[in-house]
């Protein structure tokens, strides 16, 4: 009997010098690591895995929204620029406008001024003009009062002037 | 501070006083307002007001301008004129000799003036020749 079992041993698996508990055995040690790692480890390090991924994916995406910030920037940058070109031609063209306005003025003042200083010559002119001619008549009038003067005076002594102003009393009474 | 006619008024009333004492202080306080009000430049001009109010007191300092020095009897024709006219109480007469008038007399008072100069009768004939 244990020499048939010995020989049926000796075939089969038995043959290729495997045990057949032992592999069971192992088979069962195998699965129960692959459930502890599972449990314990692999699931974790899927949790970190994910995690991992779902930081990237965010870091990903903040990249993307920071680029499209940045493009947004420039893009009002350019707008800004633009605005401040164009206002600068405006104020530009504005100052150019105000500086011939500005021009006008003073060439209108100067004018003016110009014509009131002649209006103003003329009339001190006039006047000097005046003035010379009243002095020149009173001058003459004395010239010739003085001229009829001393040859009244050669004419009159104390006692005619005594009678002349007698005469000049009765008139103005 | 008083005005120069009030001034003015209150001399010609001192010195209108027979009181010599008044009238020397009157003169004395005319000076120290002329310097204390800085007027001192006006001080002719005060003495023309004093004798406005002297002549409105019936005092009248009058002055007579002739071309050559005149007699006591047209002095007195003179001045009875005056008397005559203004009807002052008193009459002060001061007499100037001024050969431009030619002949004729000028009479100044502190009202006004009357030329009854042979000069201004001139100027008067040649300036209507002018006119």
């Amino acid at each position: 009997m244990n020499i048939a079992i010995v020989a049926s041993e000796q075939t089969g698996i038995g043959a290729l010098g495997l045990n057949l508990k032992s592999i069971i055995f192992q088979i069962i040690a195998f699965a129960i690591v692959l459930w502890i790692l599972n449990k314990f480890a692999i699931k974790k390090f899927l949790a970190v895995m994910d995690e991992r991924r779902a930081e990237l994916e965010k870091g990903l995406n903040q990249a993307d929204e920071a680029k499209k910030e940045l493009e947004k920037a420039a893009q009002k940058a350019d707008e800004t620029l633009a605005e401040a070109r164009d206002e600068a031609d405006q104020i530009l063209s504005s100052a150019h406008g105000e500086a011939a306005q500005l021009l006008k003025d003073v060439e209108t003042k100067a004018a003016q001024k110009a014509d009131r200083i002649v209006k103003e010559a003329r009339e001190q002119l006039g006047r000097d003009v005046e003035k010379a001619r009243l002095e020149l008549k009173s001058d003459t009038t004395q010239l010739v009062a003085q001229g009829a003067g001393i040859v009244l005076g050669e004419k009159l002594d104390q006692s005619k002037d005594a009678a002349l102003i007698e005469r000049s009393l009765k008139e103005t009474k | 501070m008083a005005s120069r006619s009030t001034v003015a008024r209150y001399i010609a009333d001192t010195l209108s006083s027979n009181d010599s004492a008044k009238r020397q202080k009157a003169i004395t306080e005319a000076a120290a307002w002329l310097k204390t009000s800085g007027k001192s430049r006006q001080a002719s001009y005060l003495a023309k007001d004093i004798e406005a109010a002297l002549a409105d007191n019936g005092y009248l300092f009058v002055t007579f301008t002739t071309a050559r020095p005149v007699n006591d009897a047209t002095r007195k024709l003179l001045k009875d004129y005056i008397v005559e006219r203004t009807q002052a109480k008193t009459v002060e007469c001061e007499f100037k000799v001024d050969a431009k008038l030619i002949g004729g007399v000028l009479i100044t008072t502190p009202y006004g003036s009357l030329d009854a100069s042979v000069q201004a009768r001139l100027i008067k004939i040649v300036e209507g020749v002018y006119a």
